[in-house]
């Protein structure tokens, strides 16, 4: 079995409660959408993110960090530190979401089933993905079908823990305080240089920034929000689950080695965490096992 | 001196008409604003307008938790949480002008100024000065509760406060009524931890009140929230407001032709309801329509509300049955949706540039609904009717897009809320 290991950042534009989950910029919850950015649209980014923010702009994305392959039989796990898959994007398809409609959809405040879910793993000529069906015999159903149905639906539902240490330790968001503190310093900077540049087409660009140190500045008086804002810093919402659905598979130069199975679900889990309402990114960490018959020359390789 | 519980009841219902009322108007005020730089404005004065909903919402929600607060302390000494108040708009009774529907202004803002004024402030400094600012209300010395004077808000709280504390009876006979019959922030999710205590989700903390310690403490964080405790309490509703006027002064001053909200008709109304005089009929027919949905979606929360705040013999599931429904997905899926439509419709058949607004308005029937069974049956009958209606609603030409999305939440909801009833 090939153990895929994933991490990054990934962007998610949406409002959040008290806002209606349409609002498409922002008023009376954490996020919103500032002058130069298009309206807010729930989309779950993983790779080409859109008006990405300071400082997500930097280290965006979520990639393959590690392979590993496990003999089932014996247990033993080789890492695979020349895999192809290192490096390889990760990304979901289809236009995935987290739907709760303002709990809806679901009862808990931190529970966000995503949907539709299509899995994509791609990087060096080698395409791995899959979609995950709620029901694989009704693969029609969405969100909306199943949100009744609590043996569906939890499925794709998440276990929600809050100030999570290995979210904290994945972001540096350690003492939320400070980091939103820290932030609100780095954005002043941007926005003097900005200002200092005295360019008239910078100036949405300006008011933006001034948008999101405002919101900071509001953590000294409302309280709520800031604690709700805090409360998604160090957020981890644990989704775990077997893919299920159609699958694509391209090695067309066999890099990998050995063939992927797909007539067994894929176990899949990940988290998603620290999400930080003024770059509206969270942060992504999680593993997919994939069933896998090695070649001759993989196994070579594996005994050298 | 308030000496009998009928007294505390009298004044802790007023203070609940007044919560609810005001917590309409400035929920009409902030839906008036604009919203986009399409509509006159630069991104400069956009982004102050933001801020001005922003600030308007929090405190809209902060006049629920007071309601919330004061149905517990009604439901704790016995008394019936509720939820009534006059159509707008209202005739001059707590305040010396009318209760109305008005869009965001300089005007209105000033009356939400005088609406939270400190005692210590005079009112004659804070825009109070149309008139004298007392309300009179109920006292002792007569068999029936009647009148005590009280000249703001913070000083009707005043006098339950030192009621509370003064009551001449142990608490076992004062707090006769069930503590599980009332709401905290536990059951609504908001309840967030921090240091030293937990609430404050959305800035909203509600607990049970179980004793005179507790219904203090509901008493003072309602004061607190609302005129504040100290002469400069940044976060109190008077002080936001008074920066609100501050800020759009300032921007009125750099920009003389500056509007930041639509042309709203103040104090719509789909009918004339019995007990007011006043206000204007909306009489385009499409914009009626949706105001016809806005109200009978209001009146359905309402109506959860009530039987939520004095639930009977309701097991936990169905608890949580009208807790899901009331609250974040009427309140924020369906109510302000349709609000912010309806302050971009037309409010007459010849389109003189006014728009409508919600209206709030609901006939005399929103009772408690004592018999569970049949309470449910009524509540769930009536969600079915207003998903049929708002789907019907939402296919009409020319209404905005997102009526559909309205539609869909209602269907949601529907569908979940069946799922609770198990008569």
């Amino acid at each position: 079995m090939l153990i895929v290991n994933f991490e990054g950042w990934s962007q998610c534009r949406f409002a959040t409660d008290p806002d209606p989950s349409d609002e498409t910029r922002g008023i009376s919850g954490p996020t919103f959408a500032t002058p130069d950015e298009p309206d807010l649209d729930r989309k779950i980014r993983l790779q080409n993110p859109v008006a990405i923010r300071y400082p997500r702009d930097k280290d965006f994305g979520v990639f393959v960090r590690s392979v590993s392959y496990q003999n089932t039989a014996t247990g033993a796990i080789s890492n695979l530190t020349n895999s192809p898959l290192i490096g390889a994007k990760v990304n979901l398809l289809d236009g995935p979401e987290y739907y709760q409609h303002n709990l809806i959809l679901t009862e808990e405040a931190w529970n966000a089933p995503i949907d539709p879910f299509v899995l994509q793993i791609s990087g060096n000529g080698i395409v791995i993905q899959r979609r995950d069906l709620w029901d694989v015999t009704r693969p029609d159903l969405t969100i909306y079908d199943v949100y009744t149905n609590p043996v569906l639906l939890k499925r794709r539902s998440n276990v929600p823990a809050l100030q999570s240490t290995e979210v904290a330790e994945a972001t540096g968001a350690v003492n939320y305080e400070r980091y939103r503190q820290q932030r609100r310093l780095e954005l002043i900077k941007l926005r003097d240089a900005l200002v200092k540049k005295k360019n008239q087409k910078d100036k949405l660009k300006i008011l933006g920034l001034e948008q999101r140190i405002n919101a900071i500045n509001k953590d000294a008086t409302m309280v709520g929000i800031v604690l709700a804002g805090q409360q998604f810093l160090g957020m981890q919402a644990s989704y775990a689950f077997t893919i299920n659905g159609q699958h694509l598979i391209e090695d067309a130069k066999n890099l990998l080695n050995g063939e992927i199975g797909a007539s067994i679900e894929w176990p899949l889990q990940f988290w998603m965490g620290g999400y930080d309402v003024d770059t509206m990114c969270n942060y992504m960490r999680g593993s997919l096992s994939l069933p896998f018959y090695p070649n001759e020359r993989f196994k070579q390789a594996l005994n050298q | 001196m308030i000496k009998t519980r009928s007294e505390l009841i009298y004044l802790l219902t007023d203070a609940s008409e007044i919560e609810h009322s005001l917590c309409c108007i400035y929920l009409f005020a902030a839906f008036s604003l604009k919203r986009s730089i399409d509509e006159g404005v630069t991104w400069e004065q956009l982004l102050r307008i933001q801020d001005w909903m922003q600030t308007t919402l929090l405190i809209a929600r902060e006049e629920m938790e007071h309601l919330g607060l004061a149905s517990n302390l009604l439901t704790s000494i016995g008394g019936s949480p509720s939820f009534h108040r006059a159509n707008f708009p209202q005739p001059a009774r707590y305040f010396p002008f009318d209760l109305t529907l008005e869009a965001f202004s300089e005007a209105t803002v000033k009356r939400f100024v005088c609406f939270e004024r400190p005692i210590h402030i005079r009112p004659e400094d804070c825009f109070c000065f149309d008139g004298p600012n007392v309300r009179v209300s109920a006292n002792s010395g007569r068999l029936t509760p009647h009148n005590v004077p009280y000249k703001t808000i913070g000083e009707l709280y005043m006098i339950l406060r030192e009621a509370f504390i003064d009551y001449p009876a142990p608490d076992s006979e004062l707090f006769i009524g069930p503590p599980d019959a009332q709401v905290g922030g536990a059951e609504l999710g908001l309840n967030l931890n921090r240091v030293g205590e937990s609430g404050g989700g959305y800035d909203i903390f509600l607990f049970p009140v179980v004793d005179r310690a507790s219904a203090v403490k509901a008493i003072d964080t309602i004061i607190e929230q609302g005129e504040g405790t100290h002469s400069d309490d940044k976060e109190s509703h008077y002080y936001r407001f008074l920066d609100v006027l501050h800020e759009l002064q300032a921007m009125k001053e750099k920009d003389p032709d500056f509007e930041p909200a639509r042309k709203v008709m103040p104090n719509p109304l789909l009918d004339q309801p019995r007990d007011t005089t006043g206000g204007n009929i909306v009489t385009n027919p499409t914009t009626r329509q949706v105001l016809d949905l806005f109200n009978d979606s209001y009146a359905l929360m309402l109506q959860i509300l009530i039987r939520f705040y004095a639930h009977t013999n309701e097991t936990q599931e169905e608890l949580n049955g009208l807790r899901y429904a009331a609250f974040f997905p009427m309140m924020t899926m369906v109510i302000r949706p349709l609000s912010e439509i309806l302050t971009t419709l037309p409010f007459g058949e010849k389109d003189d540039g006014f728009v409508a607004g919600p209206s709030f308005e609901y006939e005399n029937d929103l009772g408690f609904l004592p018999h569970r069974q049949a309470a449910w049956q009524v509540i769930l009958e009536r969600m079915e009717t207003l998903a049929i209606d708002a789907a019907a609603v939402a296919k009409l030409p020319d209404v905005p897009p997102r009526l559909a999305y309205v539609a869909q939440n209602i269907e949601l909801v529907r569908r979940k809320f069946a799922e609770y009833l198990v008569l």
